[in-house]
């Protein structure tokens, strides 16, 4: 009777496992890494609508990139209020650097997958009630537009904007090969908006980024 | 001291991976296998809108089925410059033909994201620039996961946004998972059909994931 010993054993269960890990350590970067907020009517984290004109950022979801670098992404919100000829120009971008700083109008609103290395414990969703939104002050790479409205014109009777956008995204709009954001950094996914004036009022706002396996 | 033979080993590391095997084979098909695009105002990808008066498809994500057959799915578009009373009707859609790498897309087809693939497959993201849009050969009949009925601006209203996000199979009136089945592939497709006018893509997204 063939009786291995130890060493035999400890080879026996490394051949049989060898991809098991290697698959398992691929997935373990993207396990549950994730940002998000969900806000409605009378939540204290909705953002405050701006109208001056200029492009502001109002939320977004701040993550490390951990695993594959390619993420799941929503953003969502209502806006109301809105008259006749009223303009709304809404952009969904990203940016990324080995680590990202929010302006202190950032309001941590909804969780975020944190890394146990400083300075990448700031992970999470955040809005801004500021009138110059949340400003990012160690961007890296110039930002990408994951999306973006081009100009919306309220009609006659329309007072009333409903955005809802998901998509996946990477670390480039151009590029047919898949082009991840570089694990060790972070990424922040953002809703920035331009309107032209009035007073328009969040009813509601979400986002979410999760990084796929 | 238990000493087991050579095959009792065996079958003890085969009931500590046994679960496990089954898990990750499941997961295999579907790890990664993805297709999708992000376009946005002056990206070269973005699809010319149609104003024939007929359904057309503007864009796609092709995948193959490597694993659950079920899949996120997303469409996002914004178009600009319609008058009063343009009408735009919106379909979100599904093929799959009976084998790998099954579906051939015409030229007008350029290629604006990544698929998983293996060699010589054509998965991908997909818009067209085309007035006929993008035909497909060797698909099923489309299998409508979404519509949007006739939408019509209104007085002063020249944009439309449409986005929409969810879950898909191959059936869409079935109560329990029917999934797509597994060594097929998957197109899954936005159409337009536009009453006229000269409308302009802002911006187009489409995802297609397969899910564990």
């Amino acid at each position: 009777m063939e009786q291995p010993d130890l060493d035999e054993v400890e080879k026996l269960i490394a051949q049989r496992t060898t991809g098991l890990r290697a698959g398992v350590a691929d997935i373990r970067g993207s396990f549950r890494n994730r940002a998000f907020a969900n806000m409605n009517p009378g939540n204290a984290g909705l953002p405050t609508a701006p109208n001056t004109g200029s492009v502001i950022i109002v939320g977004g979801a701040l993550i490390n990139v951990l695993g594959s670098g390619i993420f799941q992404a929503s953003a969502n919100f209502t806006v109301t209020g809105a008259t006749p000829t009223d303009t709304l120009v809404v952009d969904v971008a990203s940016q990324t650097n080995t680590s990202l700083a929010l302006s202190v109008a950032g309001v941590k609103v909804g969780p975020g997958n944190n890394s146990s290395l400083a300075p990448l414990q700031n992970a999470g969703a955040y809005t801004s009630n500021a009138g110059a939104g949340i400003s990012v002050t160690s961007s890296g790479p110039i930002a990408i537009a994951q999306y973006g409205t081009g100009t919306y014109v309220f009609g006659t009777g329309a007072s009333t904007a409903t955005f809802g956008w998901e998509g996946v995204i990477m670390n480039s709009v151009l590029a047919t090969a898949e082009t991840p954001f570089t694990r060790g950094n972070q990424v922040f996914l953002y809703v920035s908006m331009n309107l032209s004036g009035g007073t328009l009022v969040f009813q509601s706002f979400s986002i979410s980024l999760v990084e796929l396996p | 001291m238990l000493q087991p033979d050579r095959d009792e080993v065996e079958k003890l590391i085969a009931e500590r991976i046994s679960g496990i095997r089954v898990g990750a084979s499941n997961l295999g098909g579907s790890f990664r296998n993805r297709a999708f695009a992000n376009i946005n105002p002056g990206n070269a990808g973005l699809p010319t809108a149609p104003s024939t008066g007929a359904e057309i498809i503007v864009g796609c994500a092709l995948v193959n089925v490597l694993g659950s057959g079920i899949f996120q799915a997303s469409v996002n578009y914004t178009i600009t410059g319609a008058t009063p009373t343009d009408t735009v009707i919106t379909y979100v859609s599904t093929q799959a033909t009976a084998a790998l790498n099954g579906m051939t897309l015409s030229a007008a087809a350029v290629k604006v994201g990544p698929g998983y693939a293996g060699a010589g497959a054509t998965n991908g993201a997909y818009t067209s620039n085309a007035a006929a849009g993008i035909v497909v050969t060797g698909g099923s009949t489309p299998e409508v996961q979404y519509g949007s009925g006739t939408y019509v601006f209104g007085t002063g209203a020249s944009t439309a946004t449409f986005g929409w996000s969810d879950v898909i199979m191959s059936n869409n009136v079935s109560t329990s998972e029917t999934p797509f089945t597994r060594g097929n592939q998957v197109l899954l497709s936005l159409a337009l059909n536009l009453s006229g006018g000269t409308v302009v893509f802002q911006s187009f997204g489409i995802s297609l994931v397969e899910l564990p």
